[in-house]
């Protein structure tokens, strides 16, 4: 019930901050928007730039918008903690792992409402309704999360001035480790194997496979994808449990 | 009168530095107790500690009855504190922010709802209620955290510099609003004005090094430091000079 109020409140917060409804909901599609225009007009064979075809961008463009649940996730409970407001929540009954709570069940529906606008996009660019786009929505979920994580984890460990600049490493690591706007297969060896090592590449190439119906080999993303998740998310709340403790030991 | 908090040799240290040192107090129910200090003084450490935010190196509390070390989750029900900094959720209106606080208290709808309405008119709130926090005056605003701290109808309320900042008005409106509160609450306030401690608070206890080095009603204060004006005795005593 405390969790549910504290959600409530943590989403009109995030909501009614002009920034994060134009970064979170607006930047992505319209990124995405130019993108396809440019590539379809200048392109004349979408095969020589196989990750910018619709089936293979809907995952990386969703996956891209959740970084920006993660700096928005990172910045709330940064300046969350480092605000009075804090100190009221302190000395209600409202215990840590309530707040936790509330932080991931404001932001898991934001990041629902990203994959539905960045469908009706790829809708609008070509995208074929099949039967397997729900399987590629579900897939995303563990991103989601993940990101969601790394935000909790990075609000948890840095100020307001500093999270903003972690949260940016994160997100261009994604980009340029995770295969999202360049093809994976021309890059050296060395250099993929780093990349699928890291959770960002399984978790863009996941959907893909799906919604190709190219599934054969698909545990090893689920699995890495998954794993790392399943990591980040509990060293975040491990982190936010012990800082919301040492913050009352001072 | 009983006695709302009993201190016992409160002690809190931070890496080598005393920030509070020894600090023994009675403060009696429905008492308006004002904290003074320069900066640094140890106040606003001593009111964390007592509102459970902070825990003391050594030495303890009674609150209410209740230990300060052994029983802060019950404590937690009968305090409330309104903090140094206006805490007050800023993208949500005035009645978000008090039906907020009242669901973290309370399970009943009706009871959320009707605790936000009746704190929305004691505080005079009814014309900015649908506004935002963030674009209400400094005035509003420490009202409505004072608000928010009473939405669990607490025993005790620590207010920890509730005028700072705001003009004369917005100062003597709020000072009226805490004349209000004292005859069904204790009150601890911290202040770094003068006349404030002096209008409003029964007894004063002023620190100085993380230790409490007076207490006593203004005018004792005033005769303990041979001074005419409350802040000349407060220089005095704060400078060492009348102890």
């Amino acid at each position: 019930m405390r969790s549910l109020a504290f959600a409530k409140r943590n989403l009109k917060e995030i909501l009614r901050d002009p920034l994060s409804l134009v970064f979170c909901f607006a930047f992505p599609v319209v990124l995405m928007v130019i993108m396809l225009l440019i590539i379809n007009s200048t392109v004349p064979d979408i095969s020589v730039t196989p990750q910018f075809k619709i089936e293979n961008m809907f995952g990386s463009m969703c996956v891209f918008s959740f970084t920006f649940l993660m700096l928005f996730t990172a910045m709330l409970i940064s300046k969350d903690r480092n605000s009075s407001f804090q100190s009221r929540l302190n000395v209600s009954p409202i215990r840590s792992y309530e707040m936790l709570f509330g932080y991931v069940l404001a932001i898991l529906p934001l990041a629902f409402v990203q994959v539905i606008l960045i469908f009706c996009t790829s809708l609008c660019f070509g995208l074929t309704v099949q039967w397997n786009i729900l399987l590629a929505i579900l897939s995303l979920i563990p991103s989601m999360l993940l990101f969601i994580g790394f935000g909790i984890l990075l609000g948890s460990l840095f100020n307001e001035k500093a999270v903003g600049g972690m949260c940016s490493l994160i997100i261009n690591l994604a980009v340029f480790l995770g295969g999202m706007f360049f093809p994976m297969e021309t890059m050296n060896n060395a250099f993929t194997v780093i990349c699928d090592i890291l959770p960002f590449a399984p978790g863009i190439r996941l959907p893909k496979m799906i919604i190709s119906n190219n599934t054969s080999g698909i545990w090893l993303p689920i699995m890495t994808i998954v794993l790392y998740m399943l990591m980040i998310f509990s060293v975040s709340i491990v982190v936010f449990q012990i800082k919301s403790k040492s913050d009352k030991k001072n | 009168m009983k006695e709302a908090i009993v201190i016992e040799e409160i002690t809190k240290n931070f890496k080598g530095l005393c920030a509070v040192d020894h600090v023994s107090l009675k403060i009696k129910e429905g008492e308006i107790f004002g904290l003074l200090g320069i900066n640094g003084a140890g106040k606003t450490t001593l009111i964390r500690m007592l509102s459970c935010l902070s825990k003391p190196s050594s030495g303890d509390a009674q609150i209410m009855g209740l230990s300060l070390t052994k029983d802060s989750a019950k404590i937690k029900e009968i305090i409330n504190i309104s903090p140094q900094e206006t805490a007050v959720a800023g993208n949500l209106s005035v009645r978000e922010n008090l039906e907020f606080i009242a669901s973290l208290y309370y399970k009943d709808k009706q009871v959320i709802k009707g605790k936000a309405e009746s704190l929305i008119e004691k505080f005079n709130l009814e014309e900015v209620a649908k506004k935002r926090a963030k674009l209400l005056s400094g005035g509003m605003q420490r009202r409505l955290s004072i608000a928010m701290a009473l939405v669990s109808t607490p025993k005790i309320l620590f207010l920890d510099e509730p005028t700072l900042g705001l003009d004369v008005i917005a100062r003597k409106e709020l000072w009226n609003v805490i004349k209000e509160l004292k005859k069904s609450i204790t009150i601890i306030l911290t202040t770094h004005y003068m006349e404030e401690a002096e209008n409003l608070a029964d007894r004063i206890g002023i620190m100085v090094k993380g230790r409490l080095v007076a207490l006593g009603t203004a005018k004792q204060l005033k005769k303990q430091a041979g001074e005419s004006k409350f802040e000349d005795a407060f220089i005095k005593i704060a400078e060492g000079g009348a102890l």
